[in-house]
């Protein structure tokens, strides 16, 4: 018998097992989670008396791994990427002194089409397990952010071409994909109460927004570098799904991690 | 070049490579007798000094029943959890006497090398 403190941990450690599983099928999963549970009970009964349940229970576990089913600083990857290319771009405005026209859509734009991805891969693509789904939303996120690079690109060999036409398209369209992101709206409601104050310490609104996600893309820099295990991640040779850099096994599919 | 200076972690990234090729052979053979389940078998190669974990062996486990070397079954007992009791079955024990005329080859011709640099 086994007592109650014990069998939660199981219980919780196997709901954590089947939640990470998402490639494999029903079928698997009840396999896998079956003998999981096996394997700890036998550690329960082979060291019943040496240690208290619980300890032989986290221990079995730990002997197991412990699946992650959500990484911090893997998530943050893109948004350090798009921080930088937005800084970059911020910088070149700058030096070319022809005010903030690309920076702020860039921010939009890019950040909202993010938020989507993000938003997208936790709900609608995690209900239907299905991974394509992450990655329409994070091709979405690229197209935006070198239609942007692009429009810059013109807009600085040929600035005949004027901001307006391209400004016209460029922002309805971020505020179009942008409108589907509660983050977004969010932003846009602070956005708003910015620009009803007057310019602050002679900083525009536009490099005020540059200048927080410069200061972004600097802390952001200074993690990966201080914690960079944290960013390595690899992919399974069978399923394709990512596993943690230390990974012996794929949770997912069960194969084996070179 | 003086004991204390081998690079310990490169010697023992080499020990981790080599149980890594080696451990298919011995779960292989660690079956060839008589089925067992997971937690006997990891105990089993623990007992024979080959440092595994569950998560080690668990996969190595479903890799070889993918491949049809060993085979599983759910035993239940009227006292005491179902257990999965692995076996080998027919291809399996060929592909281990294969396995085993390699280590044996092997294994001769490394300690030939080795001999024959202890000689020198």
């Amino acid at each position: 018998m086994v007592s109650k403190e014990a069998e939660t941990m199981i219980e919780e450690y196997l709901k954590k097992v089947d939640k990470s599983m998402t490639g494999a099928s029903k079928s698997r999963k009840q396999e896998i989670l079956k003998t999981l549970r096996s394997h700890i009970l036998d550690a329960l009964e082979d060291q019943k008396g040496k240690m208290p349940e619980t300890k032989i229970v986290k221990s079995a576990i730990k002997d197991l791994g412990v699946p992650k089913t959500e990484r911090f600083a893997e998530k943050l990857a893109p948004w350090i990427v798009i921080a930088i290319v937005c800084l970059g771009v911020f910088v070149l405005e700058t030096v070319l002194g022809r005010g903030y026209i690309f920076t702020v859509p860039l921010f939009v734009c890019s950040f909202s089409a993010l938020g989507i991805a993000e938003f997208w891969g936790r709900t609608i693509g995690r209900r239907f397990e299905n991974r394509r789904i992450d990655v329409v939303g994070l091709w979405l996120v690229y197209v935006v952010v070198v239609a942007e690079l692009f429009l810059l690109g013109l807009y600085i060999a040929f600035p005949a071409i004027g901001s307006t036409s391209i400004l016209d398209l460029v922002v309805p369209g971020s505020i179009l994909i942008g409108s589907f992101n509660p983050a977004f709206i969010a932003g846009l409601l602070l956005l708003k109460t910015f620009n009803a104050l007057p310019a602050i310490g002679g900083f525009s609104l536009t490099s005020m927004v540059a200048l927080i996600g410069g200061i972004l893309a600097v802390l952001m820099s200074a993690f990966i570098i201080i914690a960079p295990e944290e960013f390595q991640s690899k992919m399974c040779p069978n399923c394709g799904k990512e596993v943690e850099g230390n990974a012996k096994f794929c949770w997912s599919c069960g194969e084996a991690i070179p | 070049m003086s004991k204390k200076s081998i690079p310990q972690d490169l010697v023992e990234n080499w020990k981790r490579q080599l149980r890594k090729g080696i451990l298919e052979l011995a779960v292989l053979a660690s079956v060839e007798e008589n089925e067992v389940h997971g937690y006997a078998l990891i105990n089993r190669l623990k007992e024979s000094s080959i440092p595994v974990t569950s998560s080690t062996i668990y996969p190595i486990l479903q890799r070889l029943a993918d491949n049809n070397l060993i085979e599983s079954r759910w035993a239940e007992f009227e006292q005491g959890h179902p257990r999965k009791y692995y076996a080998i079955t027919d291809t399996g024990r060929h592909v281990l006497a294969g396995l085993r005329e390699e280590w044996r080859n092997f294994t001769n011709l490394i300690n030939s090398i080795l001999k024959e640099k202890e000689v020198k």
